[in-house]
C-alpha cells in the first residue's frame, strides 16, 4: 500500500507520498526573512529549528493567493524546507497494484508522474526537480 | 550485513585518523626521533585499515595496510626518514580522496599505482627517557620489589641517576618510589607494555620533553571530531551528567505534577524555579558538548604551511600554542577558512624568506583571542592608504584623516587586493573581507597591528561560549529585525530638524562628520511612513564608510544563539542566519551589506 | 465886624452928608454948570443917599426876612433848621437876634426831642405790657386749657384704663380657651403619634415580608446566573474538544507520516493512526453538535436572566414604594410628637399667661387710681387758673389806657419836625 498526501495547487490535484514528508504543521507563524526572492514566504520555528517555507504554487507559476494554514515539512539529509500551498487533504491509502499504473510523464516540469485515483488525477511531485528549483531560486537570488 | 548504517561513523571516524595522521607528520617530520608519533601514526593507519576491511573498502584497506607496514618499519627503527614523510603524505592524502568518492557514493579509485614507490627506514638512534615508577600502596617489600623492576629496565637499555640508587634499595626501608634514565632503543610505549605485566607498579611516569606533545595528541585522539560530518565525541564524564540532571528533571516533573494536583501554588513556584535551573545546567552541559579544541581547525595548518613552503621555498615555522582551548563548534566551522587564509597571507605575503608564524590561542573570561602573528614584512600604513586611495575606494579627505589603526583595516575593503579570492578547500571566495564578516557575524572582532619591517600581528577575538552574539532588535514595516551589535557602531534618535539634506541625499551630522542616511524601508521595497517627528538611526560601517540606517524604532537588545539556514537557504543574500527568541518568534539576522551588493 | 445898626445909620448919614459937600465940592469942578451944580450935586448927593440906602436896608431886610421866615417856620412846629444869614461883613443885631432864635429851637428841640423820647417809651412800655398781660392771658387761658384737658384727660385715663381693664379681662378669658383648647390638641397629638406608630408597624412588617420575597428572587436570579456559567464553561470545554479534535487529526496526520516512513515496521502504526484520525473526525462533529445545544441553552439561559432582572426592577420598585411608606408614617409620627410638644408648651405658655394678666389687671387699677386722684388735683389747680386770668385781664386794660395816653402824647408832638441833628441852613 502506498501512502500519498494529496493537496491542490492552483486548481490542480498534486501528491506527495508520506515517505518523502517529514510531517505536516498547522498554524506556525511564519516569520519575516529579510531579502527573501518572491517565492519564499519566510520561516517557521519547527522544534527549534529555523526552517524556510517555500510558496509552492509560485514556484508552479500559479498567481500568489492565501495559503494553507498547513503546511508540508521536508527533509532530506542535508537540509529541511517547508511547502506552502492552497489546500491540504487527508491521507489517501492506494493499493500498491494501482500505484503501478502511475503513468510517468516528461512534458510537465516538477510532475514525476499522474496517478487516477476515484475519478481524480493526482499529479505526483518529484523532489529531486523540487529542491533542484529550490536551489536554483536561491542562487538566483544570492547572486 | 548492510554495512551503510555505519556509513557516516566510518567516515568521521577516518577523516579524525586521517587528520591525526596529517599533523603527526608533520610534527614528526621535525622531529624524526619522535617514536610516540611513530607510534601513533602506526595506530591510524592500523585503525583506518581495520574499519575500512570491515566496511569493505578495499582499496582503502590495502593502501591503509601499505602505509602500516611502512610506519611498522619506523616503529621498530624509532626514527622515521624526512624523505619518507612526503610518501606519507601522499598516502594520506590519496586515502582522503578514496573517502571523498566514498561519501560520494562512488567506487574507489585504483591505487596501486602509488604503492610501488617507497623509502625505506634506516635504523634508529637511542632514545632517552627519565622515568618515575610508583609501586601500589599495600604492596609488600616494596625495595625487593623494585629491585626486581630495575633488574627488567636494566635489559631495556642504560640505566643513569637511578634515585634512590641500587645500594640504597639494597639497604632496605621502604622506598616506593623510584626514578631514574633509561636510555636505549624502545619506544615508551613498548617499556609500558612490558611494565603493564607488574601489577605492582601504580604509575609510571615518562617526563620526556616530547610528553608535552604527547598528551595534547592524546586529548587530541580522544576528543577530535569532525566538523563536517556532524557527528560528536561526548566525554563519559559529562554524558553521566546529562543521566544525573535527567533524573532530577524526573523528579522534579514529579513535584511539579503533585504541586498542580493539590493546588500548591508555592511548590508550584519552587518546582519551576527548580525546572528553571535544571533546564539552565542542561542548556550549558549541551553547549558543552558542542565544544571543540580549536586543534580542530589548526590541526590541518601545518601540513600546509609545509606545503607552501616547498612550493614557494620559504622556510617558515608555524608555532600553535593554546590550541587546546575549546570554542563552540559552529565557530570552529566558521572560522576554518579564514584562519587558513590568515595563515596563507603570513606565509605568501608576510615573510619573505625566513620566519615564524605563530598561532596563539588565549583564552579570557568571556572570550578566545587567536592571534595570528609573523615576523614579516609587516604593512605600511601610508601605502596602504595610497593604495586605498588610487582603487577609489576612500576619498582623499579621508584619506587624510584617516589614523594608522584604521589604514591597517583597509585591507579589509571589498576589492582591495584582487589576489587570493579563491580558496582552494571551500570553493568560495576567501580575501580579508570575508574574513572579517566572518568574524563580525560570529559577534567577534577583528584588530590588526603592523609596521614596515616589524612584523604583522591580526587579532580575532571570538565568543567564548556558543554563537551567541548579543544583537539589537529593531522594528521595520512591522517586521522583527536583528543585528550584531558588534556591527553597531551607534544607535541614535534624530529629531526631524537633525535631518539635513545635500542635494538629494538625507544626510546628518555625527561627531562632525557628516553621514547619509539610508531608508531600510527602502532598501527591503516597503513603502515609507508620511514624515515621522524622529528618526531612529543605526549608525553602521558600509563599504568601508559610516552610514545612518534608518529604521521604525528599536526594541531593545538580547542574547541570541544564530542559526543560518539550511542549504540551499544560505546562499540567500540579506542574512548571515537567524535566531529563536524567547517566545519562540524567529528573528533574522540583518546583512544589509549583502542586500544591497545584490541590488547593484 | 460889628456895626450896629444904629452906627450904621451915623454912617449913612456922614456919607450922605459927605456926599453933599463932596458933591458941592466936586460938581463945581467938574465943570457943570451952576445952576445945575446945585442940582446935581443934590441928585449926586440923592443918589448916594438911596444907594447907600437901598444897600443898608437890603440887607438889613433881607436879614429881618429870613428871620421872620425862621420864626414863621418855628410856630409851625418845624424845628429842623436853624436859621442861617446871609454872610456880611458887618454883622449887627439882626444876627443876635438869629442866634437867639436858634437858641430858642435848639431848647424846643431839645424839649421835643425829649418829650417824644418819653412818650415812645411810655408807649412801648405799655405796649410791652399790654402784650405781656396778652400773653399772661393767653397762657393762663392755655393752662386753663390743659387743666382742663388734664382734667379731660384724666378722665378719658380713667374711661381707658376702665377699657384697658376690660380689655384685659377678655385676654385673659380667651387665654383660658386656648388653654383648654391645647390641652385637647395634646390629647389628639397623641392619638395621632399612636396611629402612626401603629402604621409604621404594619410598614416594617411589610418590608420584611418584601425582603423574604427578595432574598427569594435573588437566589433564583444567582442560580440562573450560575447555571448561566456552567453552560458558559460547558462551552468552553467543547472549544477544547474541537481544538483538541483538530490537533488530533494533525497529530494522526504526522503520525500517518511517520509510519509510512518506517516502512513495514510502521504498517501497524499506521492502521491505529488511520483509527485516531477517524476518532478525531467524529470528536470534532460531536462537538459541533454540542456547540449547537449550548447556543440554544445559552438563549434560553440569557432570557431567564432577562426576565429575572426585569423581576428584580419591579421588586426594587415595589421596595421603594414601601420605603416611602414607612418614611411617610414616620415623618407622621414625627410631626405627631412634635405637635404634642407644642400642645404641651401652649398649654404651659398659656397658664403662665393668665397669671400675667391678672398682674396686669391690678396694675392698670392701680392706674385708675392714680387717674382720680389726677382728675381731682387739676380741677383744684383749674379754680386757681381761673382767678389768675382775671387779674390778668384787669392789668390789661389798665395798660391800654397808658398807652393811650401815650399815645395822645406823641401825637401832639409830632407837630414838631425833627429833621436831622444838625438841621440845616435856612436860606
Amino acid at each position: 500500500m502506498i501512502q500519498i498526501l494529496p493537496f491542490t495547487m492552483g486548481g490542480g490535484l498534486y501528491g506527495l507520498s508520506l515517505t518523502d514528508i517529514q510531517e505536516v504543521v498547522d498554524d506556525a507563524p511564519i516569520h519575516y526573512l529579510p531579502g527573501a526572492p518572491v517565492g519564499i514566504l519566510g520561516a517557521i520555528n519547527l522544534h527549534g529549528r529555523i526552517l524556510p517555507v517555500v510558496d509552492l504554487p509560485a514556484q508552479f507559476g500559479h498567481d500568489v493567493g492565501p495559503r494553507a494554514e498547513r503546511m508540508i515539512v521536508l527533509s532530506n539529509a542535508k537540509s529541511a524546507l517547508v511547502l506552502a500551498v492552497d489546500t491540504v487533504r487527508s491521507v489517501l491509502n492506494v493499493e500498491a497494484a494501482l500505484a503501478e499504473v502511475c503513468r510517468p510523464v516528461a512534458d510537465q516540469e516538477g510532475v514525476a508522474g499522474l496517478l487516477d485515483w476515484k475519478g481524480e488525477t493526482i499529479r505526483m511531485l518529484s523532489l529531486e526537480v523540487l529542491w533542484e528549483d529550490i536551489r536554483h531560486l536561491c542562487e538566483m537570488s544570492g547572486g | 550485513m548492510d554495512m551503510s548504517k555505519y556509513k557516516s561513523m566510518f567516515l568521521s571516524e577516518t577523516e579524525e585518523h586521517l587528520r591525526n595522521m596529517s599533523a603527526l607528520l608533520v610534527a614528526v617530520e621535525n622531529d624524526p626521533a619522535d617514536r610516540d608519533g611513530i607510534d601513533a601514526l602506526f595506530r591510524d593507519a592500523h585503525s583506518i585499515k581495520g574499519m575500512a576491511a570491515s566496511m569493505g573498502y578495499t582499496q582503502m584497506a590495502d593502501l591503509a595496510h601499505h602505509l602500516e607496514d611502512f610506519l611498522a618499519d619506523f616503529r621498530k627503527a624509532g626514527t622515521i626518514d624526512p624523505a619518507a614523510i612526503d610518501h606519507l603524505l601522499q598516502g594520506t592524502d590519496l586515502i582522503e580522496e578514496v573517502l571523498a568518492e566514498i561519501a560520494a557514493d562512488r567506487p574507489e579509485p585504483d591505487v596501486s599505482a602509488f604503492m610501488f614507490a617507497a623509502p625505506q627506514a634506516e635504523d634508529a638512534p637511542q632514545n632517552e627517557h627519565r622515568l618515575r615508577l610508583t609501586l601500589r600502596e599495600n604492596v609488600v617489600a616494596p625495595g625487593a620489589r623494585l629491585l626486581l623492576l630495575m633488574g627488567v629496565f636494566s635489559e631495556m637499555g642504560q640505566i643513569a641517576a637511578q634515585r634512590p640508587s641500587m645500594e640504597e634499595l639494597k639497604a632496605g626501608g621502604a622506598h616506593r618510589k623510584i626514578q631514574f634514565v633509561l636510555t636505549g632503543s624502545l619506544s615508551r610505549a613498548t617499556i609500558e607494555e612490558k611494565v603493564q605485566c607488574y601489577p605492582e607498579v601504580a604509575e609510571l611516569s615518562f617526563s620526556d620533553p616530547g610528553d608535552e606533545r604527547a598528551p595534547e595528541r592524546r586529548k587530541q585522539d580522544r576528543r577530535q571530531n569532525s566538523l563536517a560530518s556532524g557527528t560528536v565525541r561526548v566525554d563519559t564524564v559529562l554524558l553521566d551528567r546529562f543521566i544525573n540532571l535527567t533524573g532530577e528533571l524526573l523528579t522534579t516533573r514529579y513535584a511539579l505534577k503533585t504541586a498542580l494536583k493539590e493546588q500548591d501554588l508555592r511548590e508550584l513556584g519552587e518546582g519551576l524555579g527548580q525546572l528553571e535551573k535544571l533546564v539552565g545546567n542542561l542548556h550549558s552541559q549541551v553547549l558543552k558538548m558542542r565544544m571543540m579544541p580549536v586543534s580542530t581547525v589548526t590541526g590541518r595548518l601545518p601540513r600546509v604551511v609545509r606545503d607552501l613552503c616547498r612550493s614557494n621555498g620559504k622556510e617558515i615555522e608555524l608555532k600553535i600554542s593554546g590550541a587546546g582551548i575549546e570554542l563552540d563548534r559552529s565557530i570552529l566551522e566558521e572560522m576554518s577558512d579564514p584562519l587558513m587564509h590568515l595563515v596563507r597571507n603570513a606565509v605568501d605575503h608576510g615573510i619573505e624568506r625566513s620566519g615564524t608564524v605563530c598561532i596563539d590561542v588565549l583564552r579570557t573570561r568571556s572570550h578566545v583571542q587567536l592571534r595570528i602573528e609573523d615576523d614579516g614584512r609587516g604593512m605600511d600604513p601610508q601605502l596602504l592608504r595610497r593604495r586605498a586611495r588610487e582603487k577609489g575606494l576612500i576619498g582623499e579627505r579621508q584619506a587624510e584623516v584617516m589614523r594608522d589603526a584604521d589604514a591597517l583595516q583597509l585591507i579589509c575593503l571589498p576589492g582591495f587586493s584582487t589576489v587570493d579570492r579563491v580558496s582552494e578547500t571551500s570553493g568560495r571566495g576567501v580575501g580579508m573581507d570575508v574574513v572579517r564578516s566572518a568574524v563580525e557575524n560570529l559577534g567577534g572582532s577583528l584588530l590588526i597591528d603592523a609596521a614596515p619591517q616589524a612584523g604583522t600581528r591580526i587579532t580575532v577575538t571570538l565568543p567564548l561560549s556558543v554563537a551567541i552574539i548579543k544583537i539589537l532588535l529593531f522594528e521595520c514595516a512591522g517586521k522583527l529585525l536583528a543585528m550584531p551589535l558588534s556591527r553597531v557602531i551607534q544607535t541614535q534618535l534624530l529629531s526631524a530638524d537633525k535631518v539635513l539634506r545635500r542635494g538629494k541625499q538625507r544626510v546628518f551630522e555625527l561627531k562632525g562628520e557628516t553621514l547619509p542616511l539610508l531608508s531600510l524601508r527602502k532598501i527591503l521595497g516597503f513603502s515609507s511612513p508620511q514624515g515621522p517627528t524622529s528618526l531612529a538611526v543605526i549608525v553602521m560601517e558600509l563599504f568601508g564608510r559610516r552610514v545612518g540606517l534608518v529604521v521604525d524604532h528599536f526594541c531593545g537588545h538580547q542574547d541570541v544563539f544564530v542559526k543560518k539556514l539550511p542549504p540551499p537557504f544560505d546562499r540567500l543574500r540579506g542574512t548571515g542566519g537567524g535566531a529563536v527568541l524567547g517566545d519562540g518568534r524567529v528573528v533574522f539576522i540583518l546583512d544589509v551589506q549583502s542586500l544591497l551588493e545584490q541590488q547593484r | 465886624m460889628r456895626i450896629e445898626i444904629s452906627q450904621k445909620f451915623i454912617v449913612g448919614f456922614i456919607v450922605v452928608v459927605g456926599s453933599v459937600v463932596l458933591l458941592n465940592n466936586i460938581v463945581p469942578l467938574v465943570g457943570i454948570p451952576d445952576y445945575l451944580q446945585q442940582l446935581v450935586a443934590t441928585l449926586g448927593a440923592l443918589l448916594v443917599g438911596l444907594l447907600f440906602g437901598w444897600f443898608f436896608s437890603k440887607t438889613f431886610t433881607s436879614n429881618i426876612g429870613i428871620i421872620t421866615t425862621g420864626a414863621g417856620r418855628i410856630s409851625n412846629g418845624d424845628l429842623s433848621r436853624k436859621i442861617r444869614l446871609q454872610k456880611r461883613l458887618a454883622i449887627d443885631e439882626t444876627e443876635d437876634l438869629a442866634n437867639s432864635l436858634n437858641l430858642v429851637v435848639d431848647s424846643l428841640r431839645n424839649l421835643v426831642g425829649q418829650i417824644s423820647t418819653s412818650a415812645l417809651r411810655v408807649n412801648e412800655s405799655s405796649q410791652g405790657l399790654s402784650s405781656t398781660a396778652a400773653d399772661m392771658s393767653a397762657i393762663s387761658h392755655q393752662v386753663s386749657g390743659t387743666i382742663e384737658q388734664i382734667s379731660k384727660g384724666a378722665e378719658t385715663q380713667v374711661a381707658m384704663v376702665d377699657k384697658v381693664l376690660r380689655v384685659v379681662k377678655e385676654m385673659a378669658m380667651s387665654i383660658e380657651l386656648v388653654a383648654s383648647s391645647a390641652q385637647k390638641l395634646t390629647v389628639s397629638a397623641a392619638e395621632t403619634t399612636d396611629t402612626a406608630r401603629q402604621g409604621e408597624a404594619m410598614a416594617g412588617a411589610a418590608i420584611v415580608n418584601m425582603k423574604e420575597v427578595l432574598e427569594q428572587v435573588d437566589t433564583n436570579s444567582t442560580q440562573i446566573v450560575a447555571f448561566s456559567e456552567h453552560v458558559q464553561k460547558i462551552g468552553s470545554i467543547v472549544d477544547i474538544i474541537t481544538h483538541i479534535a483538530q490537533k488530533t487529526n494533525l497529530l494522526a496526520l504526522n503520525a500517518t507520516i511517520e509510519a509510512a516512513r518506517a516502512g513495514e515496521a510502521g504498517h501497524g502504526f499506521a492502521i491505529v493512526a488511520d483509527e485516531i484520525s477517524k476518532l478525531a473526525e467524529s470528536s470534532g462533529a460531536s462537538a459541533s453538535e454540542i456547540t449547537a445545544l449550548i447556543e440554544t441553552t445559552k438563549a434560553e439561559s440569557v432570557r431567564a436572566q432577562q426576565s429575572t432582572t426585569r423581576s428584580l426592577q419591579v421588586i426594587d420598585e415595589g421596595r421603594e414604594s414601601i420605603n416611602i411608606v414607612s418614611d411617610a408614617f414616620q415623618a407622621i409620627l414625627d410631626r405627631a410628637e412634635n405637635s404634642q410638644t407644642k400642645a404641651n408648651s401652649i398649654k404651659e405658655l398659656s397658664e403662665s399667661q393668665i397669671g400675667s394678666a391678672q398682674d396686669i389687671v391690678e396694675a392698670i387699677e392701680e392706674i385708675s387710681r392714680v387717674a382720680e386722684e389726677n382728675a381731682a388735683s387739676s380741677e383744684e389747680v383749674s379754680a386757681v387758673t381761673e382767678e389768675q386770668t382775671f387779674a390778668m385781664e384787669g392789668m390789661t386794660s389798665s395798660s391800654l389806657k397808658l398807652s393811650q395816653l401815650a399815645d395822645e402824647l406823641l401825637e401832639s408832638v409830632s407837630r414838631f419836625q425833627m429833621g436831622s441833628e444838625r438841621g440845616s441852613d435856612v436860606k
